[in-house]
């Protein structure tokens, strides 16, 4: 397969654009597997990429009951950043930006990582003080964090409704420098790409029907495709965990299935630069320009349980009114389209990177709202857990115990709701 | 409210942009004047169960793809909680009941049954 390069661009051009190659294969599924990974979103590939370049192992298979990156890796904002403060998060999204900083070099892929900062308003002094004990405990763990006065804001984010009448007077806003966005689709070929080459099958059109036990250990996945065995198995399929868990006989999970809706308007010139993030009273809002000019923004999620990825009006209603209130130059822009992915809402907010019940199957789910931005410590830190069969010290608490312990992993402070963690 | 029964079928429409729910008080409203609950399968223990128990009722869910009952409460209306047996696949409605069963019994049968089961 070929390396990308600006001397293969130079050189396809001379000759018609007849030199590129398939970027990955489309294989038969083999008879068995060391390692079946379920699932072939961000986590999934990311997961069996560093399987294959971490570990080693790569006998691999990647199951995708539709196409690669065809659930929440198309559906998400695309914002990426480290700003979380509970022991555990710190580290771990902290080391998922790192290796979204050299990532377009380590996959010989363009993921269009763009570092344009991460602004999360500020309306109270109250409030500057939470962000400047959060963005200082960053400071101090080896992250970046700026607090901005009003000027600097008003310099760099010039559109943002700082008149007398808002209802939510803007009095400042923490800022992650290093934080942004990516291009969602490239980051699923890119690893997608990656992972081939080191020989991992992905299987795409397969889905898993049923799971074959004998004892503790799993033999076997029944899928569309026909029995697939396998030495061990990763479950990589936030939104669905719940389905896949029941289908290996194991109960029940500390996660409810909901919904989180995005919207894109139509395409506008330059407008805004950041991610810029507006939360407060009732509010809770994110927004982005994309590459193409679109407005990318969202909010929370739809508050009930639910499987099927389609939104509902409340919330576009709901987003629309925080955009206007915070960008009132948006009056007068349409909506494009609007969407929504099912996600794992899991007790606490936090993710589940774990071993299970069963000898050979462990657990990657729980991503919440925030599963994007995790993807490439995800599959580095899932990667780690199945091939040594022990959890890395800095995933030790995204155990599925973690709560008989005591040890809730609550950013929000908001309580075993899982609703509430939107 | 006339034709609430009549009117179930329809309560989430063709393109699915807004539930409706069948309040047994108010008639059909859109699920905006509602909040979500949660799960009402679930089952507290006695303040005295075992450790094990609470924390089986307060993080495990089933997390059912398909029928299950679940808690709303008419927040921006009357204000009453209620049950609805909701599909989670396609957001159909298939039945709403107060969640207070004796006021299930007064919308059954009127003040009586309330006084004869003081009696």
């Amino acid at each position: 397969m070929s390396r990308y390069s600006a001397w293969s661009v130079f050189w396809n051009g001379l000759i018609g654009q007849k030199g590129w190659d398939r970027v990955w294969r489309d294989p038969e599924p083999k008879a068995e597997y060391d390692v079946v990974i379920v699932g072939a979103g961000l986590h999934g590939l990311a997961t069996a990429y560093y399987l294959a370049k971490n570990h080693g192992v790569n006998k691999v298979a990647v199951l995708e009951k539709g196409w690669l990156g065809g659930g929440n890796a198309g559906r998400n904002t695309t914002i990426i950043r480290s700003n979380y403060m509970m022991p555990g998060n710190r580290q771990f999204y902290e080391h998922s930006l790192k290796l979204w900083e050299n990532l377009s070099h380590e996959l010989n892929f363009n993921v269009m990582f763009s570092q344009r900062a991460h602004i999360s308003l500020f309306h109270s002094p109250n409030a500057r003080d939470a962000a400047a004990r959060r963005y200082n405990t960053m400071r101090l763990t080896g992250s970046d964090g700026e607090l901005w006065d009003l000027d600097t804001l008003k310099r760099n984010v010039p559109h943002l409704n700082y008149g007398p009448n808002a209802r939510f007077p803007i009095f400042g806003a923490a800022v992650q420098p290093r934080a942004g966005t990516a291009r969602h689709d490239a980051v699923a070929w890119g690893y997608a790409r990656g992972a081939d080459r080191y020989g991992v099958d992905i299987i795409q059109n397969c889905e898993v029907t049923g799971v074959e036990r004998s004892g503790s250990q799993i033999t076997g996945l029944q899928t569309s495709r026909g029995l697939i065995r396998c030495k061990k198995v990763g479950f990589a399929v936030a939104g669905n965990t719940s389905r896949l868990w029941r289908m290996a006989e194991l109960g029940r999970l500390p996660i409810e299935s909901h919904k989180l809706q995005a919207c894109i308007s139509e395409p506008l010139k330059p407008l805004l630069d950041q991610v810029v993030v507006f939360g407060v009273g009732g509010a809770h809002f994110y927004i982005s320009q994309s590459d193409k000019g679109g407005m990318v923004f969202g909010g929370d999620i739809d508050w009930y349980k639910s499987y099927a990825q389609r939104g509902n009006l409340p919330i576009v209603q709901d987003v629309a009114e925080c955009a206007t209130s915070i960008l009132p130059c948006l009056g007068r822009v349409r909506l494009l389209r609007h969407w929504a992915g099912v996600t794992d809402m899991s007790m606490d907010g936090s993710a589940f990177i774990c071993k299970t019940p069963l000898d050979n199957l462990f657990l990657n789910a729980g991503w919440n709202y925030g599963g994007f931005k995790a993807s490439p410590a995800s599959g580095w830190f899932f990667a780690d857990l199945i091939a040594n069969d022990r959890p890395d010290p800095v995933i030790a608490n995204y155990d599925l115990q973690r709560f008989a312990r005591g040890w809730n992993i609550d950013e929000r402070g908001a309580g075993p709701d899982p609703k509430l963690h939107g | 409210m006339s034709g609430v029964p009549a009117r179930i079928r329809n309560c989430t429409d063709d393109i699915g942009t807004m539930i409706r729910i069948p309040c047994p008080f108010c008639g059909v409203r859109d699920h905006s004047e509602f909040v979500y609950g949660s799960d009402a399968s679930v089952e507290y223990p006695a303040l005295d169960a075992s450790a094990e128990a609470w924390l089986e009722a307060v993080f495990e869910r089933e997390n059912i793809d398909g029928v299950q009952f679940e808690t709303w409460q008419h927040l921006h209306g009357c204000r009453m909680w209620i049950v609805v047996e909701r599909d989670t696949t396609n957001h159909q409605i298939h039945s709403v009941r107060p969640a207070h069963e004796g006021i299930q019994r007064v919308l059954n049968g009127g003040a009586n049954s309330v006084q004869e089961e003081k009696q």
